[in-house]
């Protein structure tokens, strides 16, 4: 009997028994469905944090006093007495050659108000510089300028939620605001930024010029040149991993810290918080694949169960093919091809369902939901493999059958 | 040469320390042409005898030819292929594969011994048409009564124009009416075309009808006449 007679047969048993051939199925659109579904959540994420790398890109560098990593500290444990000094980030600016941009930094939390509208976020007193170091764009208005810090003038720029929850869409510009009851000028507002990698919304933000700041809204403990933090900005040919080392050995130094004693400061350097996120997001992909991969040979089992079951069940027909002149490999590619093509048809359904279902998910979680050819075709050849493999036991088992103890059965 | 020699064959089942011999000894030859019967109680080893001189199974010890052929010694493919080209079966409970049409069905062994489908249709067709049932070709067996689905197992059992055709209780499960259009069938299929025909059956009436009975007991001939 030719393959395609064969392969004609096997289809015309399954579909005589559809309830038996969709059960058999079932488990193979599953597992199909789900790789194709976690691959492609898995790539819209990563491409998610790829584009926040792109975004944050261009090596950017925040020193913060305290060590925030340092094991069992409290917060303010961490932070302790150890104030970043100006002149530490004089010195890293004439030390560490590819820092093209700096700004100092200080950060309070205090009430802003505008009329009856009242918001409790950060206020951060910074250089001109920051507008640069951070990339943000300017929506309405301007940053502030070094004349601003050099006068000390008592002007603000809102981030974009802060100057929503104050003035809606309005344009904030020229608005006079109360930061901690002092009234302040606003000159600008920052746009949105759509990028940022959890922690605190930099949306939610207020910007002063730092001689402002340091002024008005520094503590009673904090002493002249003490800052929170500084914002570095090293240039994009170099290394800012080479950067923060030397950065780190400076401040060691300045701050007198044996080799064994923990840092009293923290560096955070944006590309490699972006790298440990991809790398994240990979590794919750491989997971995703693996429990995919994991329910799909799951779908195998149960078919190499049913198929035995069928191969029991049929005994009688085997026994009469024998009979009547099937040779054993006649028998076996008759079952081989069945399970072939249960197998094909299951994953052609659950890649189907499964571009589906990833289209859905994609609008409603807002991921772009690229349909990609690759886990489709990948997956149709792990449901032919999975097909051959667990089929194959079932067939060698009804071509081995004896036709008088086959057809023995009723 | 006969057509079927068996020499000295015997049949041993073992289950597990315990052997059961089911056939002892036969020696039996059947020529091309004859209408024979093989007879005996259940348990008697009729079947068995069956099984081996129909290639389905091979003896324990013992010789058997098939049309000048050693068949005792040959792998399972050799002997279905014996099955497919020289031997038609015929079983009690018709055994027709439900899932198929009566040509379909009919066409099976056709399909099996690598003819094209036209090719096989075309002859079960033809066959379908002389068990008198071309107005059945696309019924399936649940379709079909009794003596209708026994028909269509005979033209399959022919589809391949056989030397032999076994028979095991064909009537067994039709009424006498209808089994004797059966016989009737068989009978001309011995006459007009030749074909040598061996039955298995307990049936006294039908064991009447052919040329030589063979009578076993406890896997013993016991008779040949």
């Amino acid at each position: 009997m030719n393959n395609i007679i064969l392969l004609r047969t096997s289809m015309h048993m399954l579909l005589k028994h559809t309830v038996r051939s969709s059960l058999t199925m079932l488990g193979v659109i599953i597992g199909i469905a789900a790789i194709i579904v976690t691959f492609s959540i898995g790539s819209c994420a990563q491409e998610r944090v790829r584009e926040q790398i792109m975004a944050l890109g261009e090596n950017a560098i925040y020193i913060i006093r305290g060590n925030i990593f340092k094991r069992g500290s409290t917060q303010s444990d961490a932070l302790g007495e150890a104030w970043l000094k100006e002149r530490d980030l004089e010195a890293i600016i004439k030390q560490v050659p590819s820092i093209t941009f700096a700004s100092r930094g200080q950060d309070s939390l205090n009430k802003t108000e505008y009329g009856i509208q009242s918001i409790q976020d950060f206020v951060w007193g910074v250089d001109p510089e920051m507008l640069t170091i951070s990339q943000n764009t300017i929506l309405y208005g301007t940053f502030f300028s070094d004349k601003h810090v050099k006068e000390r003038a008592k002007v603000a720029v809102l981030a974009y939620n802060s100057a929503e929850k104050l003035f809606g869409k309005e344009n904030p510009v020229g608005k006079t605001v109360l930061i901690d009851n002092i009234p302040f000028t606003v000159i600008g507002k920052i746009d949105k930024i759509s990028y940022f990698l959890g922690g605190r919304d930099p949306n939610d933000k207020v910007y002063v010029p730092y001689s402002v700041a340091d002024r008005l809204f520094a503590t009673t403990n904090q002493a002249e040149g003490d800052m929170g933090f500084a914002a570095l900005k090293v240039a994009e040919d170099a290394s800012s991993e080479e950067a923060v080392r030397q950065i780190r050995r400076i401040l060691r130094f300045s701050h007198k810290l044996d080799d064994d004693d923990p840092d009293d400061f923290t560096i955070l350097e944006q590309q490699s918080i972006a790298r440990s996120a991809d790398i994240a997001s990979q590794i919750i992909k491989l997971f995703g694949l693996i429990a995919a991969f994991i329910s799909l040979i799951v779908g195998g089992v149960g078919l190499m169960n049913i198929m035995l079951v069928s191969v029991s069940e049929r005994t009688r027909e085997i026994g009469v093919r024998l009979a009547i002149g099937a040779t054993q490999g006649n028998i076996r590619k008759q079952f081989l091809l069945e399970a072939l093509v249960l197998c094909t048809a299951g994953g052609t359904a659950g890649a189907i369902i499964g571009s589906v279902l990833q289209y859905i998910l994609g609008v409603l979680t807002n991921l772009p939901g690229t349909i990609q050819l690759i886990p489709v075709l990948l997956s149709l050849l792990v449901t032919i493999a999975i097909g051959l493999f667990f089929g194959y036991y079932p067939a060698y088992k009804a071509s081995i059958l004896n036709p008088v103890d086959a057809l023995r059965e009723q | 040469m006969p057509l079927l020699e068996a020499q000295n064959i015997s049949k041993t089942y073992t289950m597990g320390d315990s052997k059961l011999e089911v056939l002892k000894n036969i020696n039996l030859t059947v020529e091309a042409g004859e209408l024979l019967a093989i007879t005996g109680k259940s348990g008697s080893g009729k079947s068995t005898l069956m099984h081996i001189l129909g290639c389905l199974d091979v003896p324990t010890t013992g010789s058997y030819y098939f049309d000048n052929e050693l068949v005792s010694q040959m792998s399972p493919d050799e002997l279905a292929h014996i099955r497919n080209k020289k031997i038609g079966f015929i079983f009690q409970q018709f055994s027709l594969l439900e899932d198929l049409d009566a040509l379909n069905n009919v066409a099976l062994p056709k399909l099996y011994g690598n003819a094209s489908e036209h090719e096989a249709r075309e002859a079960a067709k033809k066959d379908l048409e002389l068990v008198g049932l071309s107005d059945r070709l696309h019924h399936y067996p649940s379709q079909l009564s009794g003596g209708e689905r026994q028909r269509v197992a005979i033209a399959r059992g022919l589809v391949n124009n056989p030397t032999v055709i076994f028979a095991d209780e064909p009537t067994g499960n039709l009424d006498s009416k209808t089994g004797q259009v059966i016989v009737d069938l068989f009978k001309r299929l011995n006459t007009q075309e030749g074909k040598t025909v061996v039955i298995v059956t307990h049936d006294k009436e039908l064991s009447q009808a052919t040329n030589r009975v063979i009578e076993l007991v406890d896997g013993h001939i016991v008779s040949d006449r």
